[in-house]
């Protein structure tokens, strides 16, 4: 999909690779968040977000380079995993069709919107900047590859990636702050592996194929029950989901149908910008709901992930992820992530971890930009007033006296 | 010392928060090295960046000593900061310059108050830097930094070292963003020829009332602000026990004038330029990773067209002071310190608990004024 070229980005990421790992979630904990979090009357601004399919979307994105409009050539890179929840629109109205806690609503014109309302980045700037200019909760986290060992045994689940963050409450006199695991992606090891896991009975090796097999099967079923038993209200999602899985894995990335317009589809972005008080810091001294718009620019390719014999087998591509359960870190509680299973911790005064299976990850490689960034309603010091400010009645900024990297003397910044 | 089981992530929303909520407490070392200032171009920055700024809000900020003018470098060592109650600890070290002011205000009788404006500001734990620039106030970034030894325990016969050293983000030769020390604090083989200039009587006990804006760009117009106030900060600092207060080279036994702040000439923290701060000397060279570049492509350093394309002001300190809070850790002072064995020690004994010794306490943080427009009555400020 060309850009649209009438305005110039406030953000352009380019070669940017995105790994997707679609996880099966309650939906009445999904949408109990995003009313808390969104349709809160004190913020909505007669907006209203349902949630449009029980999927929390955990991406993992590593970006080729990224600029700002206004940093002229500088430009620096990062990797960043969030978590996305894809939402419905509604705006308030005399007379609609939808009615939500005793209001009528329609459709907006946008349709659907989506909410990442945990985002960790390994850069700090962008960590600040994200934050403060647009809102975007980010945390800073370290990431690191890991490579699986020769020839790991057939079946067993080897790390590929480590995602560290700050520990908390384990500072003590004298020592600093490290970063802590908080997340490991495994993948189960098979054939791209070196290992293929059949015996070298051959009888023994037909037995045990027909069984596995038969065990895969199992597996596969169970996981595509789990998509339809989560009570979804909007099968309509779930079959356009599907429809986009097929895309993805028939290479679809350009024209109608395609992947791209799919993203396109999906380019509003709804955010909280909040500021709290110095005096009282439960209160906000400035929140805004924020519609952030963005446009895929160019698709380099797209594909499920995971080795050949995992997808035959079962929907997770061979991958299955690790949360260490940290109180600072609440993703799978807040957004009603389903646990497949739970692992005892480590040792002593570790926290426990949820294991999760996603559902047919997929990657894709694109550019993207941050076109604009609307503000739908604003709340300062608790006064709310939803009209559009213009630049003229705003004021003005001034950078040279702010030691904000990436400002220049003419203002600006990098998201 | 037990750290709490609680998680020190403030929660809004169930998702994660990062700043700390207030009131805070403060454990560790504050070092304050007086800089001085051109005082037409101080007065410029404050009426720039403050007083036109809040023009219309009743508010009027002067330097508290024009005959004298003098940035405060404030460099803290927290080995613990708590927040709320339960809400646990972190350990942080910043970097942050004042310009001692005096407020007026419209129909008050505080006029004539003393304080600080908190500008340039650096924070080597993210949290505080998002804390203090989305909370409390004060836009400060996140650095690397690095203590390697206390400048205050190094014999004056010892070699020359960099005691501290403070790296943002900035934007490199190449455009790419990359992390390089903007500010350090060295110690002189050969002393300085001292800045002429009066003494300054400021005292770091005087950091218990900071003043700074507040803002937040707009996400739709960048040039513009989407919300701004003036806040003040209050501490106590009457538990912090003096340790160093060196204001001549007498007192200092020579050491006072070896030491020396080397600040980089960058755009995006343009401190001395902006602050109007009086050198003594500056060093031009290559920057080092373009030098590399050339040996890589060349074998020769000599291969890069411009041989001074950075450049560092070194500053004489007017003064040095340390005070400290709770309880000195051991483990802050290095290991060459230790070996050394100097005569000037900061640790005459630590007590078993941190708490014995006391703490730095905030005192209250307010908003004096906001605004999110300016096409309103009184530029659009307002008094909460």
């Amino acid at each position: 999909m060309a850009a649209s070229g009438k305005n110039t980005p406030l953000s352009t990421f380019d070669n940017v690779m995105a790994r997707i790992f679609p996880l099966p979630a309650d939906p009445f904990i999904l949408q109990g968040f995003v009313d808390k979090y969104l349709n809160d009357p004190c913020h909505s601004g007669g907006n209203y977000f349902r949630v449009a399919m029980p999927l929390v979307y955990l991406q993992l994105l590593d970006y080729g380079s990224m600029s700002g409009r206004l940093t002229g050539r500088a430009h620096t890179s990062q990797n960043e995993l969030l978590f996305m929840v894809v939402l419905e629109w509604f705006e308030i109205c005399s007379k609609g069709t939808f009615k939500f806690n005793g209001k009528y609503y329609r459709r907006h014109a946008e349709g659907h919107a989506l909410v990442t309302p945990f985002i960790f980045v390994d850069n700090p700037l962008s960590v600040m900047m994200g934050r403060e200019n647009f809102g975007w909760p980010k945390s800073l986290i370290n990431v690191s590859s890991v490579a699986p060992g020769w020839a790991p045994e057939a079946g067993d689940s080897v790390p590929i990636m480590r995602i560290g963050a700050m520990r908390l409450a384990q500072f003590y006199e004298g020592k600093s702050q490290r970063f802590s695991t908080i997340m490991e992606i495994e993948k189960r090891a098979g054939f791209s592996d070196g290992t293929t896991g059949i015996p070298l009975d051959p009888v023994q090796a037909l037995t045990d194929l027909w069984s596995g097999s038969k065990r895969s099967l199992d597996t596969l079923m169970q996981q595509w029950r789990d998509i339809f038993d989560l009570r979804s209200s909007n099968i309509g999602m779930i079959t356009q989901m599907l429809e986009r899985y097929r895309q993805t894995a028939s290479g679809n990335t350009v024209g109608t149908g395609s992947l791209a317009q799919w993203f396109a589809s999906l380019g509003n972005s709804i955010g909280v910008k909040h500021f709290s008080d110095p005096e009282n810091p439960n209160e906000s001294c400035f929140e805004t709901l924020a519609n952030m718009r963005t446009e895929v620019t160019k698709m380099y390719g797209a594909g499920l992930l995971g080795s050949m014999e995992s997808q035959v087998s079962s929907l997770d591509g061979g991958f299955r992820i690790r949360v260490h359960r940290y109180e600072a870190y609440p993703a799978l509680k807040t957004l009603g992530i389903k646990v497949s299973r739970e692992e005892a911790p480590a040792k002593e005064g570790d926290p426990p971890i949820d294991i999760l299976t996603p559902l047919m990850p997929f990657w894709y490689r694109m550019n993207f930009s941050l076109q604009t960034s609307i503000p739908l309603l604003t709340r300062v010091h608790g006064e709310s007033f939803s009209e559009a400010l213009d630049s003229g009645q705003l004021c003005d900024y001034k950078p040279e006296f702010t030691p904000s990297m990436g400002q220049e003397t003419s203002g600006g910044v990098t998201s | 010392m037990i750290a709490p089981l609680t998680s020190a992530y403030p929660v809004r929303s169930d998702i994660a928060d990062e700043t700390l909520r207030n009131p805070y407490q403060y454990f560790g070392t504050v070092r304050a090295l007086g800089l001085s200032a051109r005082a037409g171009t101080l007065k410029e920055f404050l009426d720039g960046y403050l007083n036109e700024r809040i023009s219309g809000s009743g508010f009027k900020f002067d330097l508290a000593e024009p005959a004298q003018p003098t940035v405060i470098m404030v460099i803290s060592d927290f080995y613990r900061i708590t927040g709320y109650p339960d809400r646990g600890n972190f350990r942080n070290r910043s970097l942050q310059f004042h310009v001692p002011v005096t407020r007026y205000e419209c129909n008050s009788d505080r006029n004539g108050e003393q304080g600080t404006l908190q500008v340039f500001s650096y924070a080597s734990n993210m949290w505080n830097a998002l804390t203090s620039t989305e909370l409390r106030g004060p836009l400060t970034r996140h650095a690397l930094m690095r203590f390697r030894t206390s400048i205050e325990d190094l014999h004056a016969k010892s070699s020359p070292s960099t005691c501290f050293s403070m790296a943002p983000q900035v934007i490199g030769d190449d455009g790419e963003v990359v992390s390089t020390a903007i500010v350090s604090v060295q110690k002189r083989e050969v002393a300085f020829n001292p800045v002429k200039a009066a003494p300054s009587s400021w005292d770091l006990e005087d950091l218990n009332n900071v003043f700074a804006i507040k803002q937040f760009q707009h996400q739709k117009y960048p040039t513009k602000v989407c919300y701004e106030s003036l806040v003040q900060i209050g501490y106590d600092n009457s538990e912090m026990e003096s340790r160093i207060n060196w204001r001549s080279d007498e007192v200092s036994e020579g050491r006072l004038s070896k030491m020396c702040v080397r600040i980089r000439q960058d755009a995006a923290h343009p401190i001395v330029e902006t602050l109007g701060l009086k050198t003594c000397d500056s060093q031009r060279y290559q920057r080092p990773e373009n030098r590399l570049r050339a040996i890589a492509q060349s074998g020769n350093a000599l291969a890069s067209t411009d041989p001074y394309e950075v450049e560092d002001h070194l500053l004489a300190p007017t003064f040095y002071q340390v005070m400290a809070a709770g309880s000195p850790v051991k483990s802050d002072v290095h290991e060459a310190t230790q070996q050394l064995q100097t005569d000037l020690s900061l640790l005459p004994g630590a007590p078993e608990q941190d708490l014995e010794g006391g703490s730095i306490k905030e005192a209250g943080s307010r908003t004096l004024c906001y605004r999110y427009r300016n096409d309103l009555p009184d530029n659009g400020w307002i008094k909460p």
